[in-house]
């Protein structure tokens, strides 16, 4: 089977953020993206939970497929709106079978 | 004055309570016994539709004048200046950052509605009853206290030096408006009472059978998932210290007395005097974490979300409720 070269950007965001990333994410122009939403961790504010009474600690993931250009403005522009939250952004390689689509 | 003691004893023995304390218990003891998250947010939204619309019906019985209005202002105004208090203590007691200092200030200003929803029980129990209004003084309470909480955290007090956030756009921009004034938990308050309002008595007939008959059983279940949620947040606070831990007992001794003089100053009856020392006296732990966590990140909820739901909220639920009742007994007027 025939697949194309992509990159997957993971962003894991609280939860009160995750409005002002899909904004970012429009503004970017994406053709596509999905959230997920996190059961529990620990991180450098220390450990959280899905289920606690108020959201602001919950986190969800976003991830985003898009071509190696694009995917990097995008990691650039997220950086720079979440760099003083508690978030993580990654970048990876994957293959696609639909080119169109991403 | 009531003699504390009884009340006490009676509000301790109460099913809210008694629930309270089995979640936290479980927790503590690390049992498996959970409450779905989807059906938390349910039952709270339920608590304040109920709560919200009860009062409306209230308010429409009574009919609104200026002592609404005068009780309205008054709550707002408690609510922006309740941070500025706890801040000065907490930065004179306390080591906290002005940061952390901030967004813990802002959740003191700021109320609980379970709080508010127990301490009502209460008095129903005691036979007291209250002007609905006071649901709306709850809700105008919620959002003042964040302002300063933002104020507080953003104010440059050593000059230049001061680490300011980078993406800062004045004190509140768009989306943070949004976020307190469009609060899920404001609108659905605000919304059911002035439905409850514009209904009256024959809306509250229609619906009683949802929002009065399995209010308390609802009130009860939920309380369960508090007291679970409160043990579990308190078994992972590392940065909670003795200091914090007074303060969090204090501070809301210190808000209420502030509600209550607010209240015989205005001539208010027992319920209403207890309700807004009630008010005063308790810390958000929905609206106001997620603002913080959008206006002050780098204030570390650890701090603010484990003082005010795992230190505060029991502290008002078992002995703060009663004591105010007492006070508020003693200084109205017969």
């Amino acid at each position: 089977m025939e697949t194309h070269l992509r990159k997957k950007l993971d962003i894991i965001v609280e939860a009160p953020l995750e409005r002002r990333v899909v904004a970012l994410l429009e503004e970017q122009e994406v053709r596509g993206y999905t959230i997920m939403p996190c059961l529990s961790g620990k991180g450098a504010d220390g450990a959280w939970q899905q289920g606690e009474i108020s959201e602001a600690l919950s986190m969800r993931l976003i991830v985003v497929i898009a071509r190696e250009e694009a995917a990097h403005r995008i990691m650039a522009a997220a950086h720079e709106l979440l760099r003083d939250y508690s978030a993580i952004i990654t970048l990876s390689d994957v293959e696609v079978i639909r080119a169109d689509h991403f | 004055m009531p003699d504390l003691l009884p009340l006490a004893i009676d509000n301790l023995l109460s099913p809210i309570i008694l629930f309270f304390a089995l979640g936290f218990g479980a927790a503590l003891l690390r049992s498996d016994l959970s409450i779905p998250e989807a059906f938390a947010k349910a039952m709270a939204l339920y608590l304040m539709l109920a709560i919200g619309f009860k009062g409306g019906v209230e308010l429409n019985k009574q009919g609104l004048n200026w002592t609404v209005a005068v009780i309205l202002l008054a709550g707002a105004a408690l609510s922006f200046v309740i941070p500025m208090i706890a801040y000065t203590l907490l930065r004179t007691f306390t080591r906290l950052s002005q940061a952390d200092a901030a967004a813990v200030s802002a959740h003191y200003g700021s109320i609980s509605v379970v709080t508010f929803v127990a301490g009502s029980e209460f008095l129903t129990l005691m036979g007291i009853g209250f002007e609905g209004y006071m649901v709306a003084v709850m809700a105008i309470m919620e959002t003042p206290a964040i302002v300063t909480g933002i104020w507080l955290a953003r104010r440059n007090l050593t000059g230049a030096a001061e680490v300011k956030p980078r993406r800062q756009k004045g004190l509140l921009d768009r989306d943070l408006m949004r976020e307190i004034f469009l609060n899920g938990s404001v609108v659905i308050l605000i919304g059911s009472f002035v439905i409850g309002w514009i209904t009256g008595p024959k809306g509250l007939d229609a619906i009683a059978p949802f929002v009065v008959g399995p209010f308390k059983g609802v009130l009860c279940l939920f309380l369960l998932d508090m007291g679970l949620v409160a043990a579990t947040r308190l078994r992972g606070a590392s940065e909670l210290t003795w200091r914090l831990v007074l303060f969090g007992i204090t501070m809301p001794v210190v808000g209420a007395s502030l509600g209550l003089t607010t209240g015989w100053a205005l001539g208010l009856g027992t319920g209403e005097i207890a309700l807004l020392g009630l008010l005063c006296g308790s810390a958000s732990y929905i609206a106001v974490p997620a603002s913080m966590r959008l206006a002050v990140p780098e204030a570390s909820p650890g701090i603010y979300l484990t003082l005010s739901l795992a230190i505060t909220f029991p502290f008002n639920l078992t002995f703060g409720i009663p004591l105010y009742f007492s006070v508020a007994a003693a200084i109205s007027s017969p």
